[in-house]
């Protein structure tokens, strides 16, 4: 038996979004977001460092 | 402006409509819509996405319909040729896929959202590719999945794996499923080592069997709500998924025909001298250059400041001329992926959700260059058919006739009888005269090849 998350289909839309899409969105959000803030904070650090190289030159 | 009813296409969204009044294209938001219109013009959404070159640029103009409907009525940036995904080679998608994600992106960090991906909604302004539905905006809901993600894999990345990973001409599905290729299809078709790709394995194989299954599921709540973080980082990974897909062009049936022809330096410079001289005869607006192949004489229209669409049946061609184009930053010429045999046809609801390319013409001059020979012998149509089209399709016509002692008929023409005692110069140029008059008729030096140059009869 599936459980589906209905609760997310409370957002009214023009298009179907599929309960099934919805639900592998969640898989898939939990998966990749913590990749995700790493990435952003690694791109942070580096403009921040190269910013700095630039000021010295 | 007098009254217009929507275009037969534009009846999904109940935010608005597209409709076109003297051939101006404009755009109803309709009073159901005006909350999310003000947010996406007071939030500087717009204004980034714009100024980004990710958006189409639209002026407010009066009511003058009186459509009581109306909160307002928009004057988009008016598109020269509008084309279809089908129609695309596999960059032009692949654009198309990255530009909606950047605009998701943008769009998120304004606490706005897609509410719909369709592919259809992002036209090409020659080589660039600009989204053009203003009215796909809306204002971020608190906690939810993204509701475009389905249609956003279905248009764009079910399409592009299988044209990258199982073969090219997979693309022209999207004409059969015209809101994207059904997941499960694309998942049936993807071969088994795809599973070892994260983003194709999470994006379309899981969510193939996640929408499979959901359809038999009992239903129950689930508390999730969903950050903002995990849509960014949703529509990122589906970016990088994107564009980690790759195809080459080559070895298909038009990749080298230039370098392989049998054209000599003289012939070919010749060549482009005279079509050079026709065009400037006539300084066409538009012109079809069908059977395009990379775009040799397609540029020497766009560099007369002509807008061109460049059609070619072969994948390849159009690939290479795409990325020729988009490396030049070519604004004017559109090469489509279009097989005058067999040309797009008019789909969808009444057949008129998406126009044949037909519909999408005509055009000042057809050119059809190296052609006639492919159409006649390699096709079997008859030479009165050929200029009943292209007498529909253009007011001018600049055409190169290849005789039978050419290598090229000599190569169509070498494992099959020849039935065709029609095709001469003489019954060509009296097929011609029929529907156009001659104007002007110039041998190509070191070649046995004629190009003509002829108007439509009135």
């Amino acid at each position: 038996m599936l459980t589906i998350a209905q609760n997310f289909t409370q957002h009214v839309a023009y298009i179907d979004g599929g309960t099934g899409s919805f639900l592998i969105q969640a898989l898939i959000a939990g998966v990749v977001s913590a990749g995700f803030i790493l990435k952003q904070r690694w791109a942070t650090i580096r403009t921040m460092i190269s910013g700095r190289k630039v000021g010295r030159s | 402006m007098s009254l217009a009813a929507p275009l037969a296409g534009s009846f999904r969204d109940p935010s608005g409509h597209i409709f076109v009044t003297d051939g101006v294209v404009y755009r109803q938001v309709s009073y159901r819509y005006k909350a999310n219109y003000d947010l996406l013009i007071n939030s500087g959404f717009y204004e980034s996405a714009v100024r980004s070159g990710l958006l189409i640029p639209h002026e407010e103009v009066s009511n003058a319909l009186r459509d009581e409907d109306a909160y307002k009525i928009i004057r988009p940036r008016q598109i020269d040729t509008i084309s279809y995904p089908y129609e695309w080679s596999f960059s032009q998608l692949k654009d198309a896929a990255i530009l909606t994600l950047e605009l998701q992106r943008v769009a998120l960090e304004h606490g706005v959202w897609l509410k719909d991906a369709s592919a259809y909604n992002v036209q090409f302004v020659g080589s660039k590719p600009i989204f053009i539905d203003t009215l796909s905006f809306e204002k971020l809901p608190d906690g939810q999945p993204w509701v475009a993600y389905r249609q956003f894999c279905r248009h764009f990345l079910a399409p592009l794996a299988l044209m990258a990973l199982v073969d090219i001409r997979l693309g022209r599905s999207l004409q059969l499923h015209i809101d994207g290729i059904p997941l499960d299809f694309a998942a049936g078709l993807l071969p088994w080592k795809t599973k070892l790709n994260p983003g194709l394995a999470m994006h379309l194989i899981m969510h193939a069997k996640a929408d499979k299954m959901s359809g038999n599921a009992e239903t129950k709540t689930v508390k999730k709500h969903f950050k903002l973080v995990e849509l960014q980082a949703l529509c990122d990974n589906l970016k990088s998924t994107i564009e980690r897909l790759t195809w080459t062009p080559g070895g298909t049936e038009w990749g080298n025909y230039y370098s392989e022809t049998n054209y000599s330096d003289t012939g070919m410079n010749a060549k482009r001298s005279i079509v050079k001289s026709m065009l400037e005869e006539i300084h066409p607006k538009k012109v079809w250059d069908i059977g395009a192949n990379t775009g040799e004489f397609s540029r020497l229209a766009s560099a007369l400041g002509s807008q061109v669409v460049s059609w070619d049946i072969d994948p390849a061609a159009v690939e290479k001329h795409y990325l020729a184009a988009k490396q030049a930053s070519d604004e004017l010429t559109l090469p489509l992926l279009t097989d005058l045999a067999n040309p797009s046809p008019g789909i969808g609801w009444g057949l008129q959700e998406r126009d044949s390319i037909f519909d999408r013409g005509s055009v000042d001059v057809v050119m059809a260059l190296a052609l006639v020979h492919h159409l006649a012998i390699g096709n079997n149509v008859p030479l009165p058919k050929i200029f009943e089209v292209f007498y529909q399709l253009g007011k001018n016509l600049i055409i190169e006739f290849v005789p039978k002692v050419d290598s090229q008929v000599v190569r169509l023409l070498r494992s099959r009888e020849d039935i065709f005692t029609q095709y001469t110069q003489e019954g060509f140029e009296h097929a011609l005269s029929d529907k156009f008059e001659i104007l002007r008729v110039e041998q190509v030096p070191d070649t046995s090849r004629t190009l003509y140059l002829a108007r439509g009869r009135t």
